[in-house]
């Protein structure tokens, strides 16, 4: 409800551009079952942790749909970029050779928005993707991205704190939330790999909720 | 480094030691480790059982009291180290031979009765409360020291702690974390007297120090102590009876029984898996207790005498209130010494006439702890005695504690008044019943009826008057009955109760001290804390008399009182 | 992301083409423990293990596999017989799928990857053999279940002979012979109702009241048939040809003998052993057994009673094994068992802790029979898979095999003198119970040891001390305190720091107020009734026990079914929440128990 009332405020700004086109997707239902639901899962790769000074190198995602991740579903997409990688490819392993021949940021965003038409959001700690993301998009639109999101770690935070477990910040890393659902360890810095992980992450805490719904 | 960062560093560490030996040896399963090793060293044990024994009494008040009282003093000495003899050879064997592991088992099943256990019972509540508020008075005076605070809040503090430290338990029961508060404690007291015993004797031994000649003179050291004395109107260092020769007899006996019935001390000696073992360990724990009290009368002579030296450095010219030492102020802060310029020459004149006197507060208590401030030796001596005093109190305080609280709780709650009572909310009573014990000694330590010792010597003469008795005639007669142990126990402390009430107030408050403090008041010329003796040979006649007139124990327990009086080696002979 | 899947997942043999089609087709999901997928679910396909762990089953709901990471498995199927008809999510899995339409086309374009899977369903098979329980009992051949010791006499016989004959080898019937042929069988029936209540004197030969030309069976029916045949004949007794020559007989009690995988029949089947090497070949399937009955969700209470009866039966015969070998005890004894075996409360891999008692007029000249009595059993009960005892105690060691004075003399030593070793063994020795010859030694020596207990309670805070020594594995806020190195490191030893400690505390009430009972839930129902302990807090305990217990079995179960050898190491993490936090409850129960324990016994001094 919110967010369709905050999209009437850029409406006019994005007319006619791939974000318009995502927005004419109904929102989803909140009152549905999960499993009916579907997700878009997101990772990106940035040069800095910083979203004022870093750029958005790669962005790989992920869809659910009927509680299922659908690989056919995944991309990968390398952002072509002005600044150069720095040091972050230490991390992610993306040099400014990768980059060369990458498509503008416009390309990505536009195939991201097409894939999220329609679907909720869903990052591992969405607050630093979102900034990124949100920045492109100003950048390109004139508007803010809007779409409804939803945050593994801060789901994994709650869950946490409903049971009065004390919450390092270690133990929020996408690492630590998969090996407390028994997933396996992924050790690559990879945005699709990133997200499938976290997609996968997403299904086991989906699963875990609905299940203890069920018991009780 | 300063002093009081090195002494939290030296105490926090010597704790550190503690715990850490407590969680080394819970996390190495005993269970393996017995398999293994197969028990402890009786030199060990030995130590361990010191380490029970001697309270902040032992090591904060007895110098202090000898400073101060000269030879009177020694009652202390003499009284405890009696104690321990009487203990270990006239009472902890048959004891043992009975299988019963606390003093008011034995008595409850000796003479088969609830009603003495419940009396047994209340009797060591009383005494260990007692004994608790000595040990709350040498917190307070430790902590008010290296906190630098006045006494009460030192209290507080040390009442905190207490608390804390015997909810964990009080890292009791764990063999070696006494041995190193044993270390810890004697190092402590050792080695600031063997500092003083070299400055002013040149001879390392304090014991022979004390009885030496001064270093590079031909005075003997008492000798000087004994004129610097007289010279401020004191009695003679050497020869100061406390009070009357019957009074003293009484103070050193009523010690020395009173120490008996004492419960943390007792079962020490149960602890021990085999007879042999146990009295090789009380043979021990002897050598090892004698170090210390064998100590004191030096650390106590050679302080005092520092002491008035400091004061009046040249005869008949005395400090100079201004230029006084670092440590005078540092103690000013706790209010356990006071000085009033009386005639306003800013000197401080020390004399035994109190109109002349301008040291009204010498608390005995700061002795110890400021003995080697005032033989000017390095910091790190006077830090290690902060901790030495701190585990001799805290360790016996929680021992005590956790006895009470286990008492109430279950000798008296579950045993008596509710029987169905589940596990949880015994223990729940159990914590609770360690909160009320702390807090009324630590009241009690805020109006404290004397110092430290004085408080102890209380504690066993209640003990004296109801326990020993009670304990003597269950192993020697088999006569005395349940009514008469009864009687005898409730008379003895009843009387001695009275009379420590009558003079210093119920409750020891003072106010309602309905005869006052005066020695002319005093029966006999005995003070109250040493009534326990004349307590007990009440509880003696009352239990005799009543049971010559009730009827005589069933044979079962006659057998049972022959039986344990027959050594154990013999009776095991006699079987095969 | 090819790469990262190539080397998850068992696409190796895959072509690049080939297996951007099956990745695109990949699904990936994510089941929490206890969901089930059916043949019938949505989605058929190749599942892929990602992480987790899954039961397959058959229709009968026999397990045939458990699979874990990266194994791979089709619900359902053309099929059945080879393909599971169900999977059982036992621990949360991540399941990658691969549809069946992509499956099947994949494999008929890459014969490395056919096989890859034909090898893996053969594997399954092969295991699937293994995991599955000996059989359905009834499908055995008659030929292992039949006797072969067959009694047969003349039809000239008369009957009195033919009776004595079957009396003195116990038998209900016997076979008549008329020139190596089959002419008939009599019965204990016949005799009843033929001749005794006909009145025939005793001389009658016995053609005359036989059944002649008795139906016969052949040895390689099933004992499904067999079974089938007898009681639509109403037949108790059935001669077994083979080859068409007599070769055995079959009775009813024999074909209840046959399903081996009761334990009541297991344990007569025991005492029909003749040799230790036979009893061990009874028991070995036993593991087997242990992981049906926790799968059949059997209580580990349950479970280890019977395993406790199973050591009794195994005992008990070698014990007549070694009798008959050794003759007759020259004095009245007693075998006794201590420990868990004489609480009933046995698992897998427990030791024997066993001794003897003899009777006080058991002179010095008998005990070379006694000692090789015991040296003859306890080879056996080793043979049987109950290694020796680490601490010795066992009817070879001589000061566990004493008379009984001599025993209640040790008892008060070790009361009078609780040293650690003494401590030691009285946690083993005060529980006993009585297996073989005279109980009432074992009952006596029981008696000794509760009074000399109840009354001495400097022995008691002995036994506290003891028993505080070992904790509870939790630490501060109730964290698991695991082991820190070793073999078992992040794991609890959920015996020693949950089953022993608790057992401990029990036995020690049990003592100070003299309750015979010996097993644990007994004691503490016995302390409740009495009221020396509250009944909430009685319950708690046992709640507690069986917490612990019942993981124990499982994680034994899931041992074995990996093959390992079972031990009592936990890693609690590896726990659902759900009975993590039933164990943390368990082992704070303890913890307070502890403190009660330290406040009555010890007065609370440490």
């Amino acid at each position: 409800m919110w967010l369709a009332l905050r999209r009437l405020r850029w409406a006019r700004r994005v007319a006619a551009t791939p974000l318009q086109a995502c927005w004419r997707q109904p929102l989803p239902d909140r009152h549905r079952d999960w499993r009916a639901g579907s997700f878009l899962v997101c990772d990106g790769e940035m040069s800095s942790l910083d979203p004022a000074r870093g750029e958005l190198l790669s962005l790989g995602w992920v869809a659910i749909a009927n509680g299922a991740i659908e690989l056919a579903s995944a991309r990968h997409q390398l952002l072509a970029s002005e600044r150069g990688v720095g040091h972050s490819a230490t991390i992610h392993q993306i040099t400014d050779r990768d980059l060369a021949d990458a498509p503008a940021p416009a390309t990505a965003m536009a195939a991201l928005l097409q894939a999220a038409a329609g679907r909720v959001l869903v990052f591992h700690h969405a607050r630093l993707d979102l900034a990124y993301l949100n920045r492109l998009s100003h950048r390109l639109y004139g508007a803010p991205l809007l779409l409804p999101v939803v945050d593994t770690l801060e789901l994994e935070r709650a869950r946490q704190q409903r049971r009065g477990h004390p919450i390092p910040a270690a133990a929020l890393t996408l690492q630590a939330c998969r090996a407390r659902y028994g997933l396996p360890a992924h050790g690559a810095h990879n945005a699709l790999l990133d997200a499938l992980a976290t997609a996968e992450l997403l299904l086991a805490q989906i699963a875990h909720r609905s299940n203890r719904r069920g018991r009780t | 480094m300063e002093l009081q960062t090195l002494t939290y560093l030296v105490v926090g560490a010597s704790f550190a030691l503690y715990i850490g030996i407590a969680i080394w040896s819970r996390a190495g399963s005993t269970r393996d480790f017995y398999v293994a090793g197969g028990g402890v060293h009786p030199i060990a044990n030995g130590m361990a059982t010191a380490a029970d024994w001697m309270s902040a009494a032992s090591f904060i008040s007895m110098a202090g009291m000898i400073a101060f009282m000269g030879y009177g003093g020694s009652v202390f000495l003499m009284g405890w180290t009696g104690g321990f003899v009487i203990l270990a050879l006239l009472l902890a064997p048959y004891l043992r031979k009975y299988g019963k592991f606390t003093v008011p088992e034995f008595i409850g099943d000796r003479f088969y009765s609830r009603t003495a256990r419940v009396v047994a019972v209340i009797c060591l509540i009383i005494c260990s409360v007692t004994y608790v508020i000595g040990q709350m008075k040498g917190i307070g005076v430790a902590f008010s020291r290296f906190l630098e605070v006045d006494y009460g809040t030192g209290l507080l503090v040390g009442m905190c702690i207490v608390f804390f430290y015997a909810v964990l338990g009080g890292m009791k029961g764990i063999t070696y974390t006494q041995i190193a508060q044993y270390c810890v404690l004697i190092m402590a007291y050792t080695i600031p007297a063997i500092f003083i015993s070299l400055q002013l004797t040149a001879n390392p031994i304090p014991q022979l120090g004390l009885g030496g000649t001064l270093a590079g003179t031909d005075t003997y050291l008492l000798e000087k102590l004994d004129l610097i004395v007289q010279d401020l109107g004191f009695h003679e260092y050497t020869t100061d009876f406390r009070l009357s020769g019957l009074n003293m007899f009484a103070y050193t006996a009523s010690l020395m029984i009173g120490t008996a019935g004492l419960p943390h001390v007792i079962i020490r000696f149960f602890t021990v898996p085999k007879v042999r073992d146990a009295r090789s360990s009380a043979g021990w724990a002897l050598l090892f207790i004698a170090i210390l009290y064998t100590t004191a009368p030096a650390v106590a002579g050679m302080a005092r005498l520092n002491l008035m030296q400091t004061i009046e450095p040249v005869p008949g010219e005395y400090l100079v209130y201004e230029e006084r030492p670092q440590w005078f102020r540092n103690w000013e802060k706790t209010g356990l010494l006071a000085f009033a310029d009386k005639n306003g020459d800013g000197r401080v004149q020390y004399s035994a006439d109190p109109d002349v006197n301008e040291m009204v507060t010498v608390d005995n208590d700061i002795i110890v702890l400021a003995n080697p401030e005032i033989a000017q030796l390095p910091n790190w001596v006077i830090a290690l005695v902060a901790a030495g005093g701190l585990a001799a109190a805290l360790s016996t305080a929680a021992g005590l504690l956790l006895a009470i609280a286990s008492a109430i709780s279950h000798d008296l709650l579950k045993g008596m008044i509710a029987p169905g009572i589940s596990e949880r909310a015994e223990l729940r009573a159990s914590r609770l019943a360690m909160a009320a014990a702390i807090l009324g000694a630590g009241y009690l330590g805020f109006n404290p009826p004397g110092f430290a010792a004085g408080t102890v010597a209380l504690a066993f003469g209640l003990a004296a008057s109801s326990i020993f008795p009670a304990l003597m005639m269950g192993i020697f007669s088999s006569r005395v009955s349940k009514e008469g142990a009864v009687a005898g126990m409730v008379a003895g402390i009843g009387v001695t109760l009275f009379y420590v009430f009558q003079h210093m107030g119920i409750m020891f408050i003072p106010s309602t001290a309905f005869l006052g403090g005066m020695p002319p008041n005093w029966f006999l010329g005995i003070e109250p804390n040493a009534f326990g003796a004349v307590g007990a040979l009440v509880n003696f006649a009352v239990a005799l008399a009543v049971s010559r007139f009730t009827a005589a124990p069933p044979a079962s327990v006659r057998e049972l009182v022959e039986h344990i009086r027959v050594p154990a080696g013999a009776s095991a002979a006699r079987d095969h | 992301m090819a790469d990262f899947l190539r080397q998850t997942l068992p696409f190796q043999e895959l072509p690049a083409a080939a297996l951007e089609e099956a990745l695109s087709a990949l699904r990936i999901s994510y089941h929490v423990q206890g969901s089930i997928l059916e043949a019938a679910s949505p989605h058929p396909g190749l599942r892929i293990v990602r992480s987790g762990a899954v039961d397959l089953r058959d229709r009968d709901n026999t397990l045939l596999d458990r699979l874990g990471e990266g194994e791979s498995f089709v619900v359902g199927g053309p099929d059945s017989s080879q393909h599971p008809a169900r999977a059982i999510v036992i621990e949360d899995a991540l399941l990658y799928l691969l549809p069946a339409a992509t499956f099947h086309r994949l494999r008929q374009q890459n014969r490395a990857f056919d096989r890859h899977f034909s090898s893996q369903r053969s594997r399954h098979l092969r295991r699937a053999a293994r995991h599955r329980p000996p059989g359905n009992a009834l499908q055995q051949k008659l030929r292992d279940s039949m006797s072969t010791a067959l009694l047969t006499v003349a039809g000239s016989d008369s009957v009195q002979s033919v009776a004595r004959a079957m009396a003195k080898r116990r038998v209900s019937s016997a076979l008549v012979l008329e020139n190596d042929r089959l002419a008939g069988i009599v019965t204990d029936r016949d005799l009843r109702v033929r001749c005794v209540a006909e009145a025939l004197p005793s001389s009658t030969p016995v053609a005359a009241i036989m059944t002649p030309n008795p139906e016969t069976i052949d040895a390689g029916s099933s004992l499904f048939d067999t079974l089938l045949l007898m009681t639509r004949r109403g037949y108790h007794h059935l001669p077994v040809t083979e080859d068409g020559r007599l070769a055995g007989m079959i009775t009813t009690s024999d074909l209840i003998l046959a399903r081996q995988d009761d334990p009541v029949y297991l344990v007569q089947h025991i005492s029909r052993q003749d040799s230790a090497a036979g009893i061990r070949n009874l028991l070995t399937g036993l593991p087997q057994l242990v992981l049906q009955w926790q799968q059949a969700d059997m209580r580990a209470q349950q479970v280890s009673r019977i395993l406790t009866a199973i050591t009794d039966a195994v005992t008990v015969r070698l014990i007549q094994l070694a009798e008959a070998k050794l003759g007759p005890a020259p004095a009245a004894w007693c075998w006794t068992a201590f420990g868990s075996q004489a609480r009933a409360e046995q698992l897998l891999g427990a030791d024997q802790d066993n001794g003897m008692i003899l009777a006080d007029d058991a002179a010095p000249e008998h005990a070379p029979w006694f000692a090789a009595l015991a040296q003859e059993v306890c080879a056996g009960l080793n043979l049987c898979g109950y290694p020796y005892c680490n601490g010795e105690v066992m009817a070879t060691t001589d000061s566990w095999r004493q008379p009984l004075a001599r025993w209640q003399d040790t008892v008060r030593r070790w009361t009078a003198s609780p040293s650690p070793a003494a401590v030691m063994r009285v946690s083993i020795f005060f529980d006993l119970r009585a297996i073989y010859g005279d109980a009432g030694l074992c009952t006596a020596l029981q008696a000794t040891m509760l009074q000399q207990a109840s009354n001495n309670t400097i022995f008691l805070a002995a036994l506290a001390a003891n028993v505080l020594d070992s904790r509870p594995p939790l630490g501060i806020f109730r964290r698991f305190v695991v082991e820190r190195d070793g073999e078992h490191r992040d794991a609890v030893d959920l015996k020693k720091r949950g089953v022993l400690p608790l057992t401990d505390i029990a036995r020690l009430h049990s003592l100070a107020h003299r309750i015979e009972a010996v097993n644990t839930e007994e004691r503490l129902q016995a302390l409740a009734r009495e009221r020396h302990l509250a009944m909430g807090d009685s319950r708690n305990l046992a709640d507690a026990l069986h917490c612990i217990q019942q993981q124990r079995l499982q994680q034994q179960c899931r041992q074995l079914l990996r093959g390992d050898k079972p031990d009592n190491f936990l890693n609690p993490r590896g726990l659902p929440t759900m009975a993590r936090e039933q164990l943390r409850d368990a082992f704070t129960i303890i913890d307070q128990a502890q403190a009660a324990l330290r406040l009555t016994y010890r007065a609370g001094l440490d």
